[in-house]
């Protein structure tokens, strides 16, 4: 990876200061643009020796950012936004999620204070409420959009020289009209040397959240999400719960959203645990992940052994849709438009004649389909025999 | 109609011992600064945050609905609305950043003088 991992960026300019052949990440030269002059700060700073001590040890993060595993932005060179958004390609991630209920809406221990309610009703409300609940359990399944990083910019609006040094503090000014987006919210920055700015995305994402908190996002970035703490959650099998914490706390296109998003992806290619995100919103875009990065053979597997046949055409089918030039796209043209899902498998098998797993996967399933066949023929003959 | 009396958008010193926190409100100009207020319409935190900020918020949208009712704000809320740049920036803002660089340099020659005789002692 090209930039080491950073963390604990300090606010006080000293640190920053000392620490600055180090630091080499955005945050970094985002601090240094726009902070202070160093005689201002340092001057403006209590000089008693506790206070000195004290702020030395208390180490003010402003925001962690690990890099990426693939790549500068953890894409290649194809915008993920578009292809993801593809009807063909979003549709059949969609059937690919699966639906189980038992999964969406599992038990739960419900408090002791919580009574549950029965009613009787008549047919025509029972299906009103079963209706309901569909309509939740497809709202629980909508599948958050992949995305390029956002870049972190800021930019000047003017530098006011005048008041330098006024304060020894940023000022940030928030505008609190309801009913506009985080995005559109009219924020700036002042800062100690006079210079006003807007906030970048991440300040932005904090001040917004001071005013307008949302539940379960949380001011800083939780441990849980540091690549060391997460390791220990993937152990574990908490795919789902690192990746549900994930969207509440980050926006789609927060780098550290992206890069949370493809740990998990790539630890469970690894151990092959896909049935955890199996009916769960986050399938989706883990078959995405797959499909762009051309590694979709395990997951065909475990499609295949489970005899979800139909999503496994649906994977080789948003493969192509990402990858029209490649072999299998070609293939997979000339088979006829009516082609069955095992067809599909088979065209990618043909392109990618390596994946000696995949293929043994399809032919026990085809002998298993043939032996069910043949069974089903003798019961047949046997009821017909009486 | 001025049913409502003069009235003014100020500052309101709320918080507690050690922690002062303010409230932007509006109320009747000769009301007590903790009165009984007509609609807050935004906060100042002058504690310096962890991540090295003061925050002000404020509703422009009241507060420009305010003023078309006739109230006014008073002579720091107008500072500090300068310095968020809505208004110019308040000339006493210049004067006073002007004067506080003039002291920092002052003392930092000072110090400066202190350390070389020092040294000239020590040798």
């Amino acid at each position: 990876m090209a930039a080491p991992v950073v963390r604990n960026v300090s606010i006080t300019l000293s640190q920053i200061c000392r620490n600055c052949s180090l630091l080499q990440s955005r945050a970094a030269l985002c601090i240094k643009r726009y902070s202070s002059s160093k005689s201002t700060d340092s001057e403006n700073r209590d000089t008693s020796k506790k206070n000195e001590e004290k702020k030395e040890k208390d180490v003010y993060m402003l925001y962690d950012e690990f890099p990426f595993r693939n790549g500068p932005t953890g894409w290649k060179d194809k915008d993920p936004g578009p292809l993801f958004l593809n009807p063909k390609v979003y549709n059949s991630l969609r059937k690919m999620t699966g639906f189980d209920l038992e999964k969406l809406f599992p038990q739960r221990p419900y408090p002791r204070h919580f009574k549950p309610k029965f009613r009787i009703v008549s047919d025509e409300k029972l299906q009103k409420l079963e209706g309901g609940n569909m309509f939740r359990a497809q709202q629980k399944l909508q599948m958050p959009p992949v995305m390029l990083p956002r870049t972190e910019e800021s930019t000047v609006i003017c530098h006011d020289t005048c008041i330098a040094g006024l304060y020894n503090s940023k000022m940030v000014i928030t505008d609190l009209m309801v009913n506009t987006g985080s995005r559109e919210r009219i924020i700036v920055i002042r800062e100690p040397n006079g210079v006003l700015r807007t906030p970048t995305l991440r300040e932005r994402d904090r001040i917004t959240q001071v005013y307008f908190p949302r539940p379960g996002r949380t001011m800083m970035m939780s441990r849980m999400f540091y690549p060391e703490y997460m390791q220990g959650l993937l152990d574990r099998d908490e795919h789902q719960y690192l990746l549900d914490r994930a969207c509440v706390q980050f926006e789609p296109d927060d780098p550290q959203f992206i890069r949370i998003c493809q740990e998990v992806y790539d630890h469970l290619y690894e151990t092959r645990k896909f049935d955890i995100l199996r009916s769960t919103r986050h399938f989706g875009p883990m078959a995405f992940y797959y499909a762009y990065y051309d590694k979709i053979e395990r997951l065909l597997v475990d499609m295949i052994q489970r005899e979800f046949i139909q999503d496994a055409g649906s994977l080789v089918k948003v493969l192509n849709e990402i990858h029209p030039d490649a072999k299998c796209a070609q293939i997979a043209m000339d088979l006829t438009p009516g082609a069955t899902a095992l067809e599909l498998v088979k065209a990618y098998l043909e392109a990618n004649s390596e994946h000696k797993l995949l293929a043994k996967a399809v032919e026990d399933y085809e002998k298993l389909l043939e032996h069910r066949q043949k069974e089903s023929e003798r019961r047949e003959r046997g009821l017909k025999g009486r | 109609m001025k049913k409502e009396g003069t009235l003014a958008i100020r500052f309101a010193l709320h918080g507690c011992v050690n922690r002062p926190f303010y409230h932007i409100v509006v109320i009747q100009k000769h009301k007590a600064r903790n009165g009984r207020i007509i609609s807050q319409i935004g906060t100042y935190d002058p504690m310096i945050n962890q991540f090295g900020e003061r925050l002000f918020a404020m509703s422009f949208q009241k507060y420009r609905k305010w003023i078309l009712r006739e109230a006014q704000p008073t002579k720091s809320l107008v500072k500090m609305l300068g310095i968020a740049g809505f208004y110019p920036i308040h000339p006493q803002s210049i004067l006073h950043a002007h004067r506080k660089r003039m002291l920092q340099a002052r003392q930092a020659s000072e110090a400066k003088q202190q350390t070389e005789e020092f040294k000239e002692t020590a040798l």
